[in-house]
């Protein structure tokens, strides 16, 4: 046993009660640990009581309500994706306060239950649980992750209560069941119009960076092959992790190939980094981006380095060239919430729209609305013609490029 | 209403059994397990990805988790064996991120951040999913109540307490962590195969740093008998934000007010000193040649 | 580039190797002062202009975290163990990160909309604010090691990382000597903050993924408190390496592999030659 303490990490701890050491712990509990005990398990006890009797307070079943239609709403009202769960909220309650001016679905007002996932599937899969369980809603709002909604997948399937995704991208959507339907296309399309446009212009070598979460791999994958299929050649593929700020070295590696365009597969934030790097280290290339990037943050953070991205946008709302009642959409939602629209609202509206015709075409149960979506396919939202197909995912949207020029989001003349 | 009561019974029963480990770890042996989420990811994708990739039956899924659970603790006892104290917190921080960058980027293995979807169901045993795992939580917490009265849990406390006296008393201190680590990550895979199969969709998102810091928080939080430490805990952070959802929507501002409080819940917890980790008589360490 | 990668590695590194190896447990709470830095920094840049920024937000950040060392680390590190330290400075790390996305929001934020200025250097571009960076990390290095070598302060420091015990004994004034390194380490991880904000983009999220590569860098450093810069450099240079042999998301797996090893091999860092004397 070594004498000399080299590492004084591990210097005496005083501790006055060895004396109470016991192996069979039996003074352990004359410390002050025994006084919490009772009232911390009173407290747990209570809260196991008041879920029982909360939960068994909820409407009586088999009774349906008499004075509104009840629908639910599964957003992440708080955590990292709480700004797109703001305007999707927003976007539900706009569609749904425009039916009830109008009268509501025969005499009866549209209610929505909305419910925080906090884009955490299991706190999704709750969600849904009580929206079905507990407020017996036909339909379920929601979500603008993917992960969420196919956490939510499952319930909508086993309690037969209609599932409308609202920006969830992920290609598993598709085969989640088949009360899930989602007004945002697949990945697929997004990549194809990328890709196509590319090519287009003329651009042979193309560089991807992408981020590496489900929506920046399926995209990546798909404008490869689309761009390959087309006579494109894609040099490199790289990856990089979310909370990633530097891309030098990814960007150095890039220059070395000497791309023509450089597909960046991000959020507004990576993206703008990666922009502002690449003006500094002096990279030329064409930028294109993912739909993503189309958020005034992009512009404040990377400033003039944006100029001439291109990226394409999968709605059909051009709020440059609004229709007359997405013009009035637009006016009236930024004075109710000073805030302009952005994707997660009018998808959101979208949504919520599907929904609302199958209930002014006579479906109340989830079942009902579920045949009304399955039959009819075709119906209306801000966005334009919503068109779903056997999978319930949504086909048909035209997309159109945008690009940044002298510090704003314009459409890029094909 | 009886369906939304059973699911959270079975995610608290889920996440009871992982925190109670976690408890008995804490306090029984001073050892900070900061990566339970992950070998509770490991077991759950091991399950969820034989149940769908292979077709395996969802039962025969669950009993793969235990031999993987086990030889994943025996891996990470290898990594962390000269390791004690917050050396070995800061190990098995870095066996998380290890484990979560596994499961989000092995995607032909583990399909990356898409995830396992359309996991089959499992049939019930005790009637219904809740039941089972409530008899599992039972058992765990039974199971770590009367370890501490054996040899063997006698063993582990004298080798927290005085580690050069274990050493001469030949207690086989590595034996012992060996078993511990063994023992824990079994369970903790096991349970994590059930809540795949609970949730029927799992991504690398369940299984993050930040979990395995909420799993320990549920292990530490209330200094009730260790019996019921670790389903306390875990009901307290399961139930609390379901209780919510009934009192209307929070202010957007919900996230930051709630790790505001996580935060001041674990300076809380730790500053009480001795009683987080198990009483320590005296910590003489092991002298660096 | 690798070497601005080394830089704020180095500068955090070196901040969070102050407190381990001098007050021995992990202080997370390092994480906290970079961001107190960075965000301090900005707030001020709002105001003032960038050249006062700097001062005034690094200023800031130190008297923060001179205050909460004195009132809040200081003595709960005198009386816990340090396994429990690390979980107190996680709280910490936690408190503040909740604090700034309160007060500045979830967003990211930067000092300069658009692009830094650069200018040539061979045949790539730097910009100012990387020169900054690293002028700043040598710079910090260097006083560092001067004043750990020379200063009385920095005799202390040493005397006790190596045996507290014995410096106890021998009459060196422990808890003067611990809060001075707390400031020091506070105000280097402040100047890491600001010049974070100033070349990227600072959320509060950011804090726990440069901690972590702190950490790594301290650890793979080895028993001397500069070995920090060593392990920066090592990190730097692995993480630009791996990117040429594997897609760069297994970047962080690959360096908590290394970690690990590390850990696992030693308990304590790889160039233990190096320390007693720094």
């Amino acid at each position: 046993m070594p004498l000399h303490f080299s590492n004084s990490r591990h210097t005496e701890c005083i501790c006055s009660t060895g004396v109470n050491y016991d192996a069979n712990q039996k003074f352990i509990m004359k410390t002050p640990v025994q006084e919490s005990f009772v009232p911390k398990l009173a407290c747990a006890l209570l809260i196991a009581l008041q879920i029982f009797v909360i939960t068994g307070c909820g409407p009586e079943p088999g009774k349906p309500e008499q004075s509104s239609i009840k629908l639910g709403a599964v957003l992440p009202l708080t955590g990292d994706s709480a700004a797109w769960g703001e305007q999707g909220r927003w976007g539900i309650q706009y569609a749904v306060a425009e039916a009830n001016e109008k009268g509501g679905i025969g005499g009866k007002k549209i209610e929505v239950v909305y419910e925080d996932s906090q884009a955490i599937p299991r706190l999704a899969m709750t969600a849904a649980t009580k929206l079905t369980d507990i407020d017996k809603v036909p339909a379920i709002i929601g979500d603008i992750v993917s992960a969420t909604t196919l956490a939510m997948a499952p319930i909508a399937e086993q309690k037969k209560a209609v599932l409308v995704g609202i920006s969830c991208s992920a290609p598993a959507i598709s085969q989640a069941g088949e009360f899930v339907f989602r007004v945002w296309p697949s990945d697929n399309l997004e990549g194809e119009v990328a890709a196509k446009w590319t090519r287009s212009k003329g651009f042979q070598k193309a560089a991807v960076l992408h981020i590496a979460t489900d929506y920046g791999q399926g995209l990546a994958a798909v404008f490869k092959k689309s761009f390959e299929a087309n006579g494109g050649k894609v040099v490199s593929i790289q990856a990089y992790s979310q909370d990633q700020t530097d891309f030098r070295s990814n960007l150095a590696r890039i220059e070395s190939e000497s791309p023509d365009v450089v597909y960046l597969i991000s959020y507004y934030k990576d993206a703008a980094l990666a922009l502002r790097q690449a003006k500094e280290v002096g990279l030329k290339a064409q930028f294109l981006g993912a739909t993503a990037v189309e958020n005034d943050e992009l512009l404040k953070l990377a400033g003039n380095a944006a100029e001439g991205l291109a990226y394409p946008t999968i709605v059909d709302f051009d709020a440059d060239h609004p229709t007359k009642t997405q013009s009035a959409f637009l006016t009236k939602f930024t004075q109710l919430h000073g805030k302009k629209p952005d994707w997660a609202a009018t998808h959101a509206y979208d949504a919520t729209a599907v929904i609302i015709q199958a209930l002014e075409a006579g479906a109340r149960s989830g079942e009902e609305i579920r045949a009304v979506l399955d039959k009819r396919r075709q119906f209306q939202g801000i966005t334009g013609t919503i068109k779903f197909d056997e999978n319930g995912d949504v086909i048909d949207k035209p997309a159109i490029m945008k690009t940044v020029r002298d510090g704003k989001f314009v459409r890029l003349e094909p | 209403m009886l369906d939304y009561f059973l699911k959270l019974m079975a995610l608290w029963a889920v996440f009871g059994t992982a925190a109670s480990v976690v408890a008995y770890l804490a306090d029984q042996a001073r050892l900070i397990h900061v990566a339970a989420a992950a070998i509770m990811g490991a077991g759950s994708y091991t399950a969820a990805l034989l149940a769908t990739k292979l077709g395996w039956s969802p039962w025969l899924a669950i009993s793969a988790t235990i031999p993987a659970g086990m030889l994943l603790g025996l891996v990470i006892h290898l990594a962390t064996s000269r390791l004690s104290d917050d050396y070995l917190a800061l190990a098995t921080l870095a066996i998380a991120v290890i484990l979560y960058g596994l499961m989000q980027n092995l995607e032909a293995i583990t399909n990356g951040p898409m995830g396992v979807s359309n996991i089959p169901q499992l049939a019930p045993v005790l009637g219904h999913q809740a039941a089972d795992l409530l008899a599992l939580l039972a058992i765990t917490a039974v199971l770590i109540n009367t370890i501490r009265k054996t040899g063997f849990g006698r063993r582990v406390r004298a080798t927290r307490d005085d580690q050069e006296l274990a050493d001469n008393l030949e207690l086989r201190a590595a034996r012992v962590r060996a078993a511990l680590f063994v023992g824990s990550s079994a369970i903790l895979a096991l349970v994590g195969g059930f809540y795949g199969f609970v949730m029927r969709f799992i991504d690398p998102s369940s299984f993050t740093l930040r979990e395995s810091i909420t799993i320990l928080a549920m292990a530490l939080v209330f200094k009730v008998p260790l019996l019921i430490r670790g389903a306390a805990g875990a009901l307290f952070f399961i139930a609390l934000p379901e209780l919510l959802r009934f009192f209307g929507v929070e202010p957007t501002i919900g996230a930051q007010l709630r790790q505001l409080a996580f935060a001041i819940a674990l300076i809380v917890i730790a500053a009480r000193a001795r009683e987080m980790v198990g009483q320590h008589v005296i910590v003489r360490g092991k002298a660096h040649a | 580039m690798i070497v601005t990668q080394w830089a704020l590695y180095c500068l955090l590194g070196l901040a969070f190797s102050l407190s381990f190896r001098v007050a021995g447990f992990f202080d997370l709470s390092i994480g906290a002062a970079f961001l107190l830095g960075g965000y301090s920094t900005w707030w001020a840049a709002q105001s003032v202009p960038l050249a006062a920024a700097f001062p005034i937000g690094i200023a800031l950040a130190s008297t923060v975290s001179i205050l909460v060392g004195l009132w809040g680390v200081a003595p709960l590190a005198s009386r816990l163990p340090p396994l429990n330290m690390f979980v107190v400075t996680l709280g910490v790390l936690y408190f503040v990160q909740s604090l700034a996305a309160l007060a500045f929001g979830e967003s990211a934020k930067v000092l300069r909309s658009g692009p830094n200025p650069t200018f040539a250097v061979f045949s790539a571009r730097i910009s100012f604010v990387q020169l900054f960076l690293v002028a700043a990390a040598v710079l910090v290095t260097l006083c560092l090691a001067y004043t750990l070598a020379r200063s009385g302060w920095g005799r202390f420091a040493r005397a006790i990382a190596d045996d507290r015990h014995l410096a106890d004994l021998l009459g060196v004034p422990i808890q003067n000597t611990l809060l001075k390194t707390y400031a020091t380490g506070g105000a280097i991880a402040g100047i890491a903050g600001s010049l974070f904000v100033a070349d990227r983009a600072l959320d509060p999220a950011q804090a726990m993924t440069v901690l972590l590569a702190a950490m790594v860098a301290a650890i793979l450093g080895g028993e001397a408190i500069l070995g920090a810069a060593l392990g920066a450099l090592v990190l730097a240079c692995l993480e630009s390496g791996l990117g040429f042999v594997m897609p760069g998301f297994w970047k962080s797996t690959v360096v908590f592999c290394i970690l690990l090893a590390v850990l696992a091999l030693r308990g304590g860092g790889m160039f233990r030659f190096i320390r007693r004397k720094l």
